[in-house]
C-alpha cells in the first residue's frame, strides 16, 4: 500500500509534471511572439497561469501522499514554505519561531492532510481578513504532540460577528477533531488573533483506521 | 581549490549578452527551454546538452557565464554533474531546475555546489532575475534552507570536524534568515549594508560547498565513470 502510493506519486510527478511544464514553456514561447494580438495574448497568459497553478497543486498532493516525506520535520518544512510563499504576495510579513532540531517522528497521512488544510485556511484568513502586518508562526513539538500556532497583529475579530470567519473556524475545528487534535482560538476586536492547532504524534498519533472510524461515527451522528 | 584549473569566471557587465548552457535530458523540453531563453532579451543559449556526460565535455569548451541544470536525469544526475562541473569550472555559477521545492533535494543540490535553484514552473521573468542575481554575486537562501545549513554545520562540530565552521556574524545572518527576515531587514538589524549581508551569504555557500564537496566528491567520484548505464 505504501509502496503503491510512492509509485503513484512518482508517476504523477514524472509524467504529468513534465507534460504540464512543457505546456507552460510552449505558452511562454508563444507569448514572446510580438505579432500576438491583445485578446489572444490574454488567453495564452491565462493558460500559462492556470497550468502553473495546476503544477503547484499537483506538487502539494504528491507531497501529502509521499510516504518518504512523512515526518514532523518534513511536514513543518513544507507548511512553513507554503506560508512564506503565500504571504510573500501580500502585505503580511511572515516570522518564524521554529525549534532548531525537529524530530523525524512519523506523522500519518490523515493528520498531515487535515493539519495542512486547516493551516492553509488559517493563513488565508490572516491574509484576507485580519488586516495584520505581521504573523508569527510558532512550532512546538513534544514527545506526544505537534503544535502549530499563528499569532497575528491584526484587528482581531469577535467570532460571532463574522459568518465567513465562523464557517472557516468550524471547518478548522472539525478537521482537528477528526484526527484527535484540537484548535484553540483567542481573538478579540483590536487585539490580534492567535490560533493554535495541536495534534497527537508518534505513539499517541492517529492511525488511518482510528481516523476512519471517527469519521464514520461523525457522519452517523449528523444524520 | 587552489590547484583547480584557471577559470576566468563570469565577467558579465549589465548590458553584455549572458551566455548560458542548458543541461536537460528530454529533447522536447530542452528545445523549448532553449527557445524560451533565446527569446529573453540579453540572453543566449550557447550550449545545450542532453546528459551530464555531454555537459562535462561541452561546458568547459563553451565556457558559458552560467549553467542551468535539470536535476532528474538518467545516468548521471544533475547533482552528480554539478559536483563534477564545479571541479572543472569552480567559478561558473550553476542554477538547478527542479519540479518541486522539496527541501531535501534542494539542499543536496546546494551542498553539491549549486549556486541557486529555480522551480520549473517559475515565470520567465523569475528565471531571468535569478540568473542575473547569481551573476552579480547574489546567494539567495530561503528560511528552510538556512535552518538546514545551521543544522548541517552543527553536526560537523558535534563530529569534531572543525575544518570549516561559521563565524559568529554568519551564524547571526543564518539565525535571522531562518526566522523569516529578508536580506534588507537583516542588514538593518545588524547595522550593516545590504551588500555585507550578501557577502556573508556567499561565504556561507562557499563554506557549505567546501565542506560537503570533499564528501560529495568521494561519494560520486569513487567508482570511475562507466561507459554504460546512460543512453547515448
Amino acid at each position: 500500500m505504501e509502496r503503491e502510493r510512492a509509485r503513484i506519486a512518482s508517476d504523477l510527478h514524472d509524467d504529468l509534471g513534465a507534460g504540464l511544464t512543457q505546456v507552460t514553456l510552449l505558452g511562454e514561447i508563444l507569448l514572446q511572439e510580438p505579432s500576438l494580438n491583445g485578446a489572444v495574448r490574454g488567453h495564452v497568459q491565462k493558460l500559462c497561469d492556470k497550468t502553473r497553478s495546476a503544477l503547484k497543486a499537483m506538487d502539494e498532493i504528491i507531497w501529502t501522499v509521499n510516504p518518504r516525506r512523512d515526518t514532523v520535520q518534513d511536514f513543518v518544512a513544507f507548511i512553513l514554505e507554503y506560508a512564506q510563499e503565500y504571504l510573500s504576495a501580500t502585505a503580511v510579513r511572515c516570522r518564524l519561531d521554529v525549534p532548531e532540531n525537529l524530530p523525524a517522528i512519523p506523522l500519518d497521512l490523515p493528520t498531515r492532510r487535515n493539519l495542512l488544510l486547516a493551516f492553509k485556511e488559517a493563513v488565508r484568513n490572516v491574509a484576507s481578513h485580519s488586516g495584520a502586518t505581521e504573523v508569527f508562526l510558532k512550532i512546538e513539538v513534544t514527545a506526544e504532540t505537534l503544535s502549530v500556532g499563528l499569532l497575528d497583529n491584526g484587528i482581531g475579530f469577535a467570532l460571532r460577528d463574522r459568518p465567513e470567519v465562523r464557517n472557516g473556524v468550524s471547518n478548522m475545528q472539525e478537521r482537528m477533531a477528526d484526527v484527535g487534535g484540537n484548535c484553540e482560538i483567542q481573538a478579540a476586536p483590536g487585539a490580534g488573533c492567535r490560533i493554535t492547532f495541536t495534534v497527537p504524534v508518534g505513539k499517541s498519533g492517529f492511525s488511518s483506521k482510528k481516523w476512519l472510524a471517527r469519521k464514520v461515527a461523525r457522519r452517523f451522528r449528523q444524520r | 581549490m587552489k590547484d583547480s584549473p584557471p577559470d576566468p569566471g563570469p565577467t558579465v557587465q549589465p548590458r553584455k549578452l549572458v551566455r548560458l548552457a542548458l543541461i536537460e535530458d528530454v529533447a522536447e523540453m530542452r528545445e523549448s527551454w532553449r527557445q524560451l531563453i533565446d527569446g529573453l532579451p540579453g540572453f543566449r543559449c550557447v550550449c545545450t546538452c542532453a546528459s551530464g556526460r555531454e555537459a562535462l565535455r561541452m561546458v568547459p569548451v563553451e565556457r558559458p557565464d552560467v549553467v542551468v541544470m535539470d536535476i532528474q536525469m538518467p545516468g548521471m544526475s544533475g547533482i552528480e554533474c554539478t559536483v563534477r562541473l564545479k571541479q572543472l569550472l569552480p567559478q561558473t555559477p550553476i542554477l538547478i531546475l527542479t519540479v518541486s521545492a522539496d527541501t531535501h533535494t534542494v539542499f543536496r543540490a546546494l551542498e553539491a555546489g549549486a549556486d541557486g535553484y529555480l522551480l520549473k514552473r517559475s515565470r520567465p521573468e523569475q528565471l531571468q532575475s535569478a540568473i542575473l542575481d547569481v551573476l552579480s554575486g547574489g546567494a539567495p537562501m530561503s528560511s528552510e534552507i538556512a535552518r538546514r545549513v545551521v543544522a548541517s554545520f552543527r553536526e560537523r562540530v558535534a563530529k569534531r570536524d572543525e575544518t570549516v565552521r561559521l563565524t559568529p556574524r554568519e551564524e547571526e545572518v543564518l539565525a535571522l534568515l531562518s526566522k523569516g527576515y529578508a536580506n534588507k531587514e537583516i542588514a538593518d538589524k545588524m547595522s550593516v549594508s545590504y551588500e555585507t549581508v550578501r557577502d556573508h551569504l556567499r561565504k556561507i555557500y562557499e563554506r557549505l560547498h567546501v565542506h560537503s564537496r570533499t564528501e560529495a566528491v568521494a561519494h560520486y567520484l569513487a567508482p570511475p565513470p562507466s561507459a554504460s548505464g546512460e543512453k547515448p
